[in-house]
C-alpha cells in the first residue's frame, strides 16, 4: 500500500528545475559590438550609452579604454578616466583628462546580454515547471482507478473500458461488464490490451469477451441487472435540456462530446435534473440507452478520504476487510449521497421512478440500457436526476427492443505480458481463483478467437480488485476529525469540502489525464 | 531508455550543431570581459587556391581594402583577401555548460508530466539543442556570410593597419 518512489527526492529535483526556469541559471552571455566613426556631433550622439566601457581607437593604433565616461558634444571631447594602450599593447598608462574627439578614429562599445536561446529555454522552462508544479501540488488529480482496457476502434486503439473500478479492496472483488460499443476487430480475431497506468496494484482474476450476434441494423445493450437485449430501432430525443438550457446536440450521438455540469460552490451533494423528451414512441418493449462516465468528483472524494485517514488508512481499510459492518455502512452512506443517475418517467404532474444506473470510474464511457415500463406513453418525458458535476453523459437515446439475448463467453486463446507470450498467465486467468497481479507499467494483451464470421456486439467481462498506493503528499492532510465527519456526517462534509474542490475542479480533468503512469 | 542513455543522448544532441573556435584555451575573454579587451578576435582563415589549401590562425589585427593582417605565433602574416575562401573570427569564449545542464534538467523534469512526457521531453531536447547551437554562434563572425567590412570591427585596429608601426614589435600574447 505504499509507493516505493521517493517523493521528497523527486520534489527537490522538480523544485530545482523550477528555480532554473525562474532565475535562468544558464550563465550564458553574449557580447554585441558596435563601432562608430566620429566625424560630426550627430555621430557622437549615436554612441551606445548602455556600454559601461568605451574604447577610443586612436590614429596611431593605440586605444583609450574609458571605464567612466561622458561625451561633451559642444567641446567635442570625451571626458573620463581612461587606460591608454599603444599599438603594441605592451604598456598602459592612466589618463584623466578630456580626450579630443578629433584624435579618435573610431569609438567602440560592447553591450553584454543573455546568449541567444536563453529566452527560448526560459519560456520552455516556465511552461514545463508550471505543469510539474500543478501536478505535484494537486496529487488528487493524478491518474488512478483500476485496469484500463484498450480495443481497436477502426482508427487505432481506444480506451473502451475500465474494469471493476469500485473494487478497491479484496473483499470488494467483483465482476464488471463493459460494453465495447466502438470495437472494430481486425482479421477475425479480437485483441484487448490491458494496462496498469496508475500507482496501484491490480489483482485480475479473469478477462473474458462476451459476444452477441446481431445484424448491421441491430445493437445489443446490457441492463444494470445483467440482461442483454437486442435493439432494432434507435431514436434520439426531440428535446433535451438541463439547468444550462438546451443540450440536445450534445447527447444526440455517441461522439465523445459530453454533457456535464460543475458542482455547487456550497454543497458537493447538490442535485440537478436533465429532461429528455421523445415523441411518437412506439408501443412495446422500450429502453433508454445512456452512454456515460463519472466526472473526477468521486475520485477526488476517494483520494481525499484516504488523505484525511493518512497513516491510519491501512488500519481502517483492514477493519473494513475484517467485516466491520458499522464502518462499511458509513462508507456506503458517503457513496450513496453522490449516488448514480436516477431515471423518472413523467406522468401528468408526478414523476414515476424507473431505475437508477451507476458506473464507477472517470476513464471510459460505458453504455447501459434501462428498461422502461411497458405502459410508457407515446409522448414520453424522462427526467434524469443526479448530483451536480458528478456525471458526463455522451449519448442518450431510446431503443425499441426485440428480445433478450444470451451472449457467448470467449476465453483468451493467447496472452502476452509486456510483449512476451505468457502461457502461465493465460492458464491462471482461466482458473479465475488465481489470475494475474499487475504493477504500474504492466501491460497485457489478450487475443480472443471469434466464432464464425458475422456481426457481433462485444462486451468485456473482467473480475478482480485493486489496491490504491498511498502517496506521500496525502499524509500531509491527515485529519482524523475530518475523516470522521466524512463517515458520520457526510452531508456536512460535502458542504465543507465544496470550496476546496472548486479550486481544482476546472483543471482536474486535464491534470488527471496528463499524470498517467507511462512505462519508461 | 535508461537514465544514463538519456543523459548521453541529450549531451550528444546538445553538442551537435554547436560552433567551435580554434583559439588557444584561455586566450579569448569571456563575454563580460570583451568590454575591456584591447586585442582583436581570433581568426582562422582558410586559403583555398588551385594548388594550396591551408589554414592560418591568429589574432586579427586589421582588415584593409585588399589585405587581412593576422598575427600568428610566428609573426605577422599579411594575406590577400582574395586568397581567403572562408574565415571565422571568435571574439569571446562563451560558457554553455549551464545551458546544457539546463536542457538536461528540463528534460528530466518532464518525468513529472505523466502522459504529456511523450510531447514535452522531445520538445525540451529539441529546444535545448537549438538554443545551445544558437548561443555558440553568438561568439562567431564568419566570412563569406558576413562581409569583410563587418569582420573589421573585431580586429585590434578597426581603424586600419597603422602606417608607422614597427611590425617586428608585434607579438601574439
Amino acid at each position: 500500500m505504499h509507493s516505493s518512489m521517493k517523493p521528497y527526492l523527486l520534489k527537490t529535483f522538480f523544485l530545482l528545475a523550477f528555480c532554473l526556469s525562474i532565475f535562468g541559471c544558464s550563465g550564458a552571455q553574449k557580447a554585441e559590438r558596435s563601432v562608430r566613426a566620429t566625424v560630426t556631433p550627430e555621430d557622437m550622439k549615436t554612441i551606445d550609452k548602455q556600454s559601461p566601457f568605451l574604447k577610443a581607437h586612436l590614429r596611431d593604433g593605440g586605444v583609450a579604454l574609458f571605464s567612466r565616461w561622458s561625451v561633451d558634444t559642444s567641446a567635442r571631447t570625451v571626458i573620463g578616466q581612461a587606460q591608454v594602450y599603444d599599438a603594441y599593447r605592451s604598456s598602459a598608462s592612466t589618463r584623466l583628462s578630456p580626450l579630443p574627439v578629433d584624435s579618435v578614429v573610431l569609438f567602440e562599445t560592447n553591450v553584454v546580454s543573455n546568449a541567444s536561446g536563453v529566452v527560448d529555454l526560459s519560456m520552455m522552462s516556465a511552461v514545463s515547471a508550471l505543469t510539474s508544479v500543478i501536478c505535484l501540488t494537486n496529487p488528487k488529480a493524478c491518474f488512478g482507478s483500476c485496469p484500463t482496457f484498450y480495443v481497436e476502434g477502426g482508427n487505432g486503439e481506444l480506451l473502451q473500458a475500465e474494469g471493476f473500478s469500485a473494487s478497491i479492496l479484496p473483499s470488494l472483488e467483483a465482476t464488471d461488464i463493459d460494453a465495447l460499443c466502438r470495437a472494430v476487430p481486425q482479421d477475425g480475431d479480437f485483441r484487448v490490451t490491458m494496462k496498469n497506468e496508475a500507482y496501484e496494484t491490480h489483482v485480475v482474476r479473469s478477462v473474458n469477451l462476451l459476444v452477441a450476434p446481431r445484424t448491421a441494423d441491430e445493437r445489443v445493450f446490457v441492463t444494470p441487472s445483467g440482461s442483454y437485449w437486442k435493439a432494432t430501432k434507435m431514436f434520439g430525443p426531440d428535446r433535451a435540456s438541463g439547468p444550462e438550457g438546451d443540450c440536445k446536440q450534445i447527447v444526440q450521438s455517441f461522439d465523445g462530446s459530453e454533457r456535464f455540469s460543475v458542482t455547487d460552490s456550497n454543497d458537493l451533494a447538490s442535485r440537478e435534473q436533465l429532461e429528455l423528451h421523445f415523441s411518437d414512441v412506439p408501443k412495446g418493449k422500450t429502453g433508454l440507452v445512456l452512454a456515460m462516465r463519472q466526472t473526477l468528483l468521486s475520485t477526488y472524494l476517494f483520494y481525499q478520504t484516504l488523505s484525511y485517514l493518512g497513516k491510519s488508512a491501512g488500519e481502517y481499510l483492514a477493519r473494513f476487510e475484517r467485516g466491520d459492518f458499522q464502518l462499511g455502512g458509513q462508507i456506503q452512506n458517503l457513496s450513496g449521497i453522490l449516488g448514480g443517475i436516477k431515471i423518472f418517467m413523467k406522468q401528468s404532474d408526478s414523476l414515476r421512478f424507473v431505475e437508477e444506473v451507476s458506473e464507477t470510474g472517470p476513464l471510459a464511457i460505458d453504455t447501459h440500457l434501462l428498461l422502461l415500463p411497458d405502459d410508457h406513453p407515446a409522448d414520453l418525458t424522462l427526467v434524469l436526476e443526479m448530483t451536480r458535476g458528478a456525471w458526463r453523459i455522451d449519448w442518450a437515446a431510446l431503443a425499441g427492443l426485440d428480445s433478450e439475448v444470451f451472449p457467448q463467453r470467449i476465453f483468451p486463446s493467447r496472452v502476452l505480458h509486456n510483449g512476451t507470450v505468457d502461457e502461465n498467465g493465460r492458464v491462471n486467468l482461466l482458473k479465475s481463483s488465481r489470475g494475474v497481479t499487475t504493477l504500474p507499467g504492466d501491460e497485457y494483451e489478450f487475443l480472443y478467437q471469434l466464432p464464425a464470421a458475422g456481426q457481433y456486439e462485444y462486451f468485456l467481462e473482467s473480475r478482480g480488485y485493486y489496491l490504491e498506493w498511498m502517496r506521500e503528499e496525502w499524509y500531509k492532510e491527515e485529519d482524523l476529525t475530518r475523516a470522521a465527519t466524512l463517515f458520520l456526517s457526510p452531508q456536512e462534509a460535502l458542504r465543507t469540502m465544496a470550496p476546496e474542490f472548486k479550486k481544482v475542479e476546472s483543471t482536474m480533468e486535464t491534470m488527471f489525464w496528463s499524470s498517467k503512469y507511462v512505462r519508461r | 531508455m535508461s537514465a544514463a542513455k538519456l543523459v548521453l543522448f541529450i549531451s550528444l544532441l546538445a553538442v551537435a550543431g554547436c560552433a567551435s573556435t580554434s583559439a588557444p584555451p584561455g586566450w579569448l575573454p569571456n563575454a563580460e570581459d570583451v568590454q575591456q579587451n584591447v586585442y582583436g578576435g581570433w581568426i582562422t582563415a582558410e586559403i583555398d587556391s588551385s594548388n594550396i589549401t591551408k589554414k592560418v590562425s591568429g589574432e586579427l589585427l586589421a582588415v584593409e581594402q585588399d589585405s587581412v593582417y593576422i598575427l600568428t605565433y610566428s609573426g605577422l602574416r599579411p594575406m590577400y583577401r582574395n586568397d581567403i575562401a572562408r574565415a571565422k573570427v571568435a571574439f569571446f569564449e562563451g560558457d554553455y555548460g549551464g545551458m546544457r545542464a539546463w536542457t538536461l534538467v528540463g528534460t528530466l523534469s518532464t518525468l513529472s508530466h505523466g502522459f504529456y512526457l511523450l510531447i514535452s521531453a522531445p520538445l525540451w531536447i529539441l529546444a535545448g539543442t537549438v538554443a545551445v547551437s544558437a548561443a555558440t554562434h553568438d561568439q562567431l563572425i564568419e566570412y563569406p556570410r558576413h562581409s569583410w567590412n563587418e569582420m573589421k570591427k573585431y580586429s585590434r585596429f578597426p581603424q586600419g593597419f597603422p602606417a608607422a608601426i614597427d611590425r617586428s614589435r608585434l607579438l601574439l600574447r
